[in-house]
């Protein structure tokens, strides 16, 4: 922990960004649209409307902890046990999220570039750059994610591409194309794309003014909301569902085709670039392990800590997996994360009133 | 602390060995860019003729046999030969065209593009091509100015977006009219055609005559092409050294069923609203009033919107086109002044009358053959959801009634007002 507070609103901002906009968004469409059909950008952005609201709770569950993160303020408000208990979960889900992510983006470049290249050696990459970068600090980390978002951010206009090239009768109907049950289906299938935004729980406390939490959160969860949704707009329009629904990372093979006299393949250079955002994502979910041991045990050494956790994901997340299997894993993963941060949120959140009212009446 | 720092520097040491990527290395001679890929279709097994160019290739082999042909039961295994032959890794992330000869063109292709779509290098951004005659012999061409013939196939095509005789087609898209029901895919017909260099025709001509049809030079289980040739012929004939492109060709699916000319594919275009920067040639049937000698003009389509509607009757779908077009006359074959008012209108009527009973034969042609290019069942689909069924979709369209309503509107008619011909002489 900072003494001192050293994160600004915008860094914040940039924190929840990259902890989310890695994850995914290569296969979302294809998820989405195998529920929801046509409807599957709407069903997106109402995903991102539900975790915008989760994160909204979550937010106001951190102000009322100031200066204090779930590591610390999970025992005080649940007792030790279940406290401790929450944090093991959490925990589990952390180490789960680092793995998935890594092995996904490894099993995707393996799959499509560097064949004959262990997996291995981009999971080594990722996690000596995450150990690093947690292991000097929110503050640096927040300043890395300024630094990974602006970089990734111009690729996304290569989704003009796809969408004037696209057609706008694939999207037709808009509402009616799933019934209820596939569109909600669709919905949870994008969760998996915006879990990550629980790092906004561990920089709270280092916010210098906690007041533009909210903004930030509002602003940075709103505008991942509309990259996810441009993006499954643009695939839907340019692949159509039938095709669509028949890839494995539709995101990346529609970057394939925007071509320049300079670049022609503008997907090499996107996953390239998108190493920055791989290992945000990684590395938000370090801290967040990190922070999660040493709420369980006070006295770990932060930056000990952060490279024991990091060499345990090494040899946790050796080997090879189909990218197949770890798309199927990251859903469940995704549904998990969305459902342990709502009813936490729904559960710790009058716990947390309560025990303000405790205090303040001490 | 000395210690920790040895540790690090060891660490450091021992994980560049990790992040070297030297798996993956391979030195570019190793290395053999596709840059077009022909595939041909023969009636006896294995059936496919895969033809393979890459520019090393191309620029050290003669004539001859500067294209290589490799007879397989699939692409992947003719590519697989090829790759036990030349001991090279084969790359099709440059891949410039896909070009597909008449006779497999009929032949499903579908299991040609999923055995390229597993390279994982492969370009979806690839053009598709259908030729006449065979893949082979477009290959073979060897156009002006010792030009890569998959870089002249691809500027034919842009160059030929400005006239819009032929959009290109990009395997990406190429796939996906091919999957959606209610919609087919329309790729660019294109043939070889000979050389207008009269004296370089009669040599190889004459080079060619003693030993007929070239062979050889293959490898890899597949002859190679000759300049041009075609299987079965022995004539020699003057090589062909460029490529035109003669129409558009019609898929159902993933086969072609039927091909459309030039004028045909631009008033099909123009059904489309895609033909913006379009030159048309049309004729005109004769008129005392405005065209008493001669009955053909050019025009150039400026602006084009086609708005498409449907009604259900009996079940019948009855679709109705209207065309709205602003045109420029590129010539005027008439006698009268244009600048009146009455004149332009009669002209701008009669072309607009031209232009819908042409555009009504190419759309009736073309759903006469079950094919969609026209995206109709999609409009199906969506404002009739409860009658569309997109497995009866290719009969119901052969039964759909068409009614085209065009409207034209000339904006520029030249700077003279008549013709300029000898006066009283």
């Amino acid at each position: 922990m900072n003494p001192k507070p050293s994160v600004t609103g915008f860094q914040h901002g940039m924190l929840i960004i990259s902890a989310l906009i890695a994850n995914g968004i290569f296969s979302l469409p294809r998820v989405t649209a195998e529920e929801a059909g046509r409807s599957a950008w709407v069903a997106v952005a109402v995903a991102g409307l539900a975790v915008l609201l989760v994160a909204l709770l979550s937010n106001r569950l951190a102000g009322l902890f100031p200066g204090e993160d779930p590591a610390q303020w999970s025992t005080k408000l649940m007792g030790p046990l279940l406290g401790r208990i929450w944090l093991l979960l959490y925990l589990v889900k952390a180490c789960f999220f680092v793995i998935l992510t890594m092995r996904i983006f490894s099993a995707i470049i393996t799959n499509r570039m560097l064949t004959h290249t262990p997996s291995t050696v981009f999971a080594t990459i990722i996690l000596v750059l995450s150990v690093l970068a947690v292991s000097a600090g929110i503050n640096s980390l927040a300043r890395l994610a300024e630094l990974s978002v602006m970089l990734w951010f111009p690729l996304m206009t290569l989704l003009v591409v796809p969408l004037v090239a696209g057609h706008m009768v694939h999207l037709r109907p808009v509402f009616g194309d799933a019934d209820v049950g596939s569109f909600l289906a669709g919905a949870i299938a994008a969760a998996y794309s915006y879990a990550g935004f629980d790092i906004l729980l561990f920089s709270y406390p280092h916010l210098r003014k906690p007041e533009e939490s909210v903004r930030a959160v509002l602003w940075s969860i709103g505008l991942v909301t509309a990259v996810y949704t441009l993006t499954t707009v643009a695939a839907i329009a340019f692949f159509g569902l039938e095709h669509l629904t028949r890839l494995l990372v539709p995101t990346l093979v529609m970057l394939s085709i925007a071509e320049t006299s300079v670049i022609e393949r503008f997907d090499s250079l996107a996953l390239f670039m998108w190493i920055g955002m791989v290992v945000m994502t990684s590395g938000t979910q370090l801290y967040m392990g990190t922070r999660l041991i040493q709420g369980l045990v006070p006295k770990a050494c932060f930056r000990k800590t952060a490279v024991f956790l990091g060499s345990f994901l090494l040899i946790a997340s050796w080997g090879e997996t189909p990218l197949r299997e770890l798309i199927t894993l990251a859903d469940l993963l995704g549904t998990f994360d969305l459902s342990f941060f709502t009813l936490s949120a729904v559960i710790l959140l009058p716990l947390g009133y309560f025990a303000l009212r405790k205090r303040q009446k001490q | 602390m000395k210690k920790a720092k040895c540790l690090l520097v060891l660490g450091l040491i021992v994980i560049s060995t990790l992040l070297s990527g030297c798996w993956d290395a391979l030195p570019v001679e190793r290395r053999a860019f596709v840059t077009s890929l022909g595939v041909d279709w023969l009636p006896e097994a294995p059936h496919l003729n895969v033809t393979i160019v890459h520019p090393l290739m191309e620029e050290r082999r003669m004539r001859e046999n500067r294209v290589l042909t490799i007879r397989a039961h699939s692409v992947s295994e003719a590519l697989t030969l090829w790759n036990h032959t030349n001991g090279q890794h084969l790359s099709l992330a440059v891949l410039g065209v896909l070009v597909i000869g008449e006779a497999a063109a009929k032949q499903p292709l579908s299991p040609v593009l999923n055995d390229l779509c597993a390279h994982p290098d492969f370009r979806l951004g690839a053009h598709v091509i259908v030729t006449r005659g065979t893949a082979q012999a477009l290959l073979s061409v060897q156009p002006p100015a010792h030009q890569l013939i998959s870089v002249h196939l691809r500027s034919l095509l842009d160059r030929a977006i400005f006239r819009r005789d032929a959009p290109r087609t990009t395997v990406s898209a190429f796939i996906t009219h091919m999957m959606m029901p209610g919609m087919d895919a329309m790729t660019a017909l294109v043939s070889p055609i000979g050389t207008l260099d009269r004296r370089q025709a009669e040599k190889e001509a004459e080079a060619a005559a003693p030993n007929g049809q070239q062979a050889g030079g293959g490898g890899g289980g597949g002859a190679g092409a000759g300049g041009g040739g075609n299987g079965g012929e022995t004539a020699p004939r003057p090589p062909q050294e460029d490529v035109q492109v003669v129409g558009a060709a019609i898929w159902q699916g993933d086969k072609v069923v039927e091909t459309l000319t030039l004028p045909e594919a631009q008033f099909v275009y123009l059904a489309m609203g895609k033909a913006n920067r379009l030159m048309v040639n049309v004729m005109f049937p004769p008129d005392e009033r405005l065209f008493p000698k001669q009955s053909a003009m050019v025009l150039s389509m400026e602006s084009v919107t086609a708005n498409w509607s449907l009604e259900m009757v009996q079940e019948v779908p009855h679709y109705t086109l209207r065309l709205q077009v602003r045109l420029s006359l590129h010539n005027y074959a008439g006698d009268v002044d244009l600048s009146k008012k009455d004149n332009s209108a009669l002209l701008e009527k009669m072309i607009g009358d031209v232009l819908r009973q042409n555009t009504l034969q190419a759309v009736q042609k073309v759903a006469a053959t079950g094919g969609d290019p026209l995206r109709l069942g999609q409009l199906m689909r969506r404002q009739y959801p409860e009658l569309w069924n997109s497995k009866e979709w290719r009969n119901k369209i052969q039964t759909a009634q068409f009614t085209v309503k065009a409207e034209a509107q000339i904006r520029n008619i030249g700077l003279e007002l008549l013709r300029l011909e000898p006066v009283d002489k």
